[in-house]
């Protein structure tokens, strides 16, 4: 039983969904309710065919559309990870090493953001971009431009908005790590000839590793399949493959071929995951 | 040894320390020479681990100098100090192997591969850990990693090396062993040790000095027999060793002693002049071993000995040696302790008998007041 009732859990709404876009990503798109053919057809002399075909996945990989998504979500993906680490290390090392009032103090400011509705933040981020928005009218006004810029529908206003949302996943398990860390050990590693620059080299980088690793997945993975971000704050030209996803459904209502974006998107990940699992173990047995 | 004019491997110079209000370390003063193995004695709190950080460097002091060798290294980050600690806790890295560890230090000094290998390999053998090399920290015993502890500091050949409680972590046996061990290393290598503890049965074991500290102030400092002999005051009678304290009044002295008035015994008591302190109130000392015990109503042995009438409240059997406790007649309980060849002439002595405790003229110290 115990084992029982996450395991059926785990079948009913994950096993059994992916089986059913699987299935899905297979079928021929047609013009009907619901758009895709029929696993099984009936045929005039009362048999039935198997419907089955990989044109979906071959439409995948002969429309260069789908694999520039792929990678420039990788590669959007990757570069807000960076940002986020490069960001969140130095606020989550003050936060660990703050003083007990403080620290709550600045672990509820981090916390703070999810208080509200993700989608609102978004939408906020794109009333402070736009070419009426706060940060032109203050550029402006400073005399730093002479005309608006264009910010909003930019792969940077994309960037910002990545980093923004999931900054927070980077800097939790950071601090987790961080403030874990004995304050002797960069006692023993300055009095054995360390400035404090090489204390974090030498010591606190390796031993937050693990730190490191769950939160460039946190953000990583979630960052690969955004779509609201992209969706609002991105232009034209930004080819994000949960963009993509959700044109071909809801715009083309190409079934077959959302489906099998989704799986390659899957299998992305998993091939990910199981990498960040691996360095995990050979991080914490070296 | 150093020559007589060279300045005192480490000296402190009215050394104060602060936290906010409290006062960790109050004007002390110490030369320790160099080869020493310098114990500091006291309590929890009495500020000898906080003097220990301040020469490594970890804290500022808020009053005073820290010299090492004659140079002023007050204002000397730790990692620039010609000192190494080894941690209550060791503080081992637990990313690096045994090795690595023992190497950490000489790293940041840019030495070459091959020296720190070399280096790092005598040290091993030196703390007879070779064998466990490539282990990492959380693999070895509580013994084995205070040894690399120790290998890890003394591989950078400190002026001075620190040990916080290097041997609290250990149990009873294991820390008898490592007692030893670090007498035989600190005689191989020669270099000064400075060391806190507790303990004070292990200060007075393996120190070529020792130094008492209450209330961030050091009380008294000199060899481990000088301190247990002729402590300076009561508070050190009382925390090295057991002390058997009498009150009395110092009524005269001259060449052959000073004479003491108790309310206790109607023949003054007489002590040595050397422990002599002015007129007034004092405190009489007698260590457990000085006393010796008699039936009550065995005429007196020695002539000239001191002698005062107790009650044996108590006997325990100590191993090598039988301990009582006395009920004096102002109510005070002493403690008398015999060796076993003693004891065997003593058998009539039991609970409740009545006693005479005697000792000689030159053993008590009188404590001022």
């Amino acid at each position: 039983m115990v084992i029982g009732a996450p395991l059926a859990w785990l079948l009913v709404f994950f096993l059994l969904p992916c089986v059913i876009v699987a299935r899905i990503s297979l079928a021929e798109p047609r013009i009907a309710q619901p758009p895709y053919s029929p696993l099984l057809e009936s045929r005039a002399d009362g048999g039935a065919t198997l419907v089955v075909t990989t044109a979906s996945y071959r439409t995948l990989i002969e429309d260069e559309l789908y694999l520039a998504a792929y990678f420039e979500s990788l590669r959007m993906a990757a570069l807000a990870t960076l940002v986020c680490l490069l960001l969140g290390y130095p606020m989550a090392w003050r936060m660990a090493r703050a003083g007990p009032r403080w620290r709550a103090a600045l672990l509820l400011l981090v916390m703070l953001p999810f208080w509200t509705s993700f989608l609102l933040r978004v939408y906020a981020w794109s009333a402070l971009l736009n070419r009426h928005g706060v940060v032109n009218e203050l550029l402006l006004a400073l005399g730093i431009v002479n005309a608006p810029l264009e910010l909003l529908h930019t792969p940077f206003a994309v960037q910002l908005g990545l980093v923004y949302a999931y900054l927070p996943f980077m800097i939790l398990p950071l601090y987790a790590t961080l403030e874990r860390l004995d304050e002797e050990f960069l006692e023993a590693a300055a009095d054995l000839g360390c400035p404090p620059w090489r204390s974090f080299v030498t010591v606190v980088l390796p031993l937050s590793l693990p730190g490191v690793l769950a939160g460039c997945a946190l953000v990583f993975v979630p960052a690969l399949g955004e779509f609201v971000v992209p969706d609002l704050l991105g232009g034209p030209d930004t080819l994000m493959i949960g963009k993509v996803l959700w044109d071909e459904f809801f715009a083309n209502r190409a079934w077959p071929v959302a489906s099998a974006i989704a799986l390659i998107m899957l299998a992305l990940v998993l091939v990910l995951m199981s990498f960040e699992r691996w360095l995990r173990v050979r991080v914490r047995s070296s | 040894m150093s020559a007589p004019h060279a300045a005192p491997c480490l000296r402190l110079d009215a050394l104060g320390k602060d936290f906010g209000t409290t006062r960790a370390l109050d004007t002390v003063d110490l030369d320790i020479a160099e080869g020493e193995l310098f114990c500091l004695l006291g309590g929890s709190g009495c500020g000898k681990s906080t003097l220990l950080r301040v020469v490594a460097g970890l804290e500022a002091p808020s009053r005073g100098r820290v010299l090492i060798d004659g140079r002023d290294v007050s204002a000397v980050p730790p990692w620039q100090r010609p000192v190494n600690l080894v941690f209550q806790s060791y503080a081992l890295f637990p990313h690096l192997s045994v090795a690595a560890n023992v190497a950490f230090g000489l790293r940041q000094e840019n030495m070459p591969r091959a020296a720190i290998a070399r280096r790092v390999a005598d040290m091993l053998g030196l703390v007879r850990l070779e064998h466990l090399a490539d282990r990492r920290p959380r693999q070895l015993s509580g013994g084995q990693r205070q040894r690399v502890a120790l290998a890890r500091a003394l591989v950078k050949q400190p002026r001075l090396l620190l040990l916080d409680e290097p041997l609290a972590a250990l149990d009873r046996q294991l820390r008898e062993t490592t007692r030893l061990e670090l007498v035989r290393i600190q005689r191989e290598l020669g270099t000064t040790f400075v060391m806190v503890t507790h303990d004070q049965e292990e200060a007075l074991s393996l120190a070529t000095r020792i130094g008492v500290m209450a209330d961030g102030r050091l009380l008294q400092s000199g060899a481990p027999h000088d301190v247990y002999e002729r402590p300076a005051n009561r508070f050190v009678a009382e925390f090295v060793g057991n002390a058997n304290l009498l009150e009395v009044d110092v009524t005269t002295h001259d060449d052959a002693g000073v004479l003491l008035g108790s309310d206790l015994c109607s023949t003054p008591l007489r002590a040595a002049a050397a422990s002599a302190t002015r007129a007034g109130r004092a405190w009489l000392l007698l260590r457990p071993e000085q006393v010796t015990l008699a039936h009550a109503d065995v005429p007196t042995a020695g002539v000239g000995d001191n002698a005062l009438a107790g009650v044996i409240e108590d006997i325990a059997y100590g191993g090598d040696r039988w301990v009582y406790a006395i009920r004096l007649a102002n109510g005070v309980r002493w403690r008398v302790s015999e060796p076993n060849a003693a004891h065997r002439a003593h058998a009539d002595l039991t609970r409740g008998v009545a006693v005479t405790l005697r000792w000689p003229p030159g053993c008590g110290v009188v404590l001022a007041q």
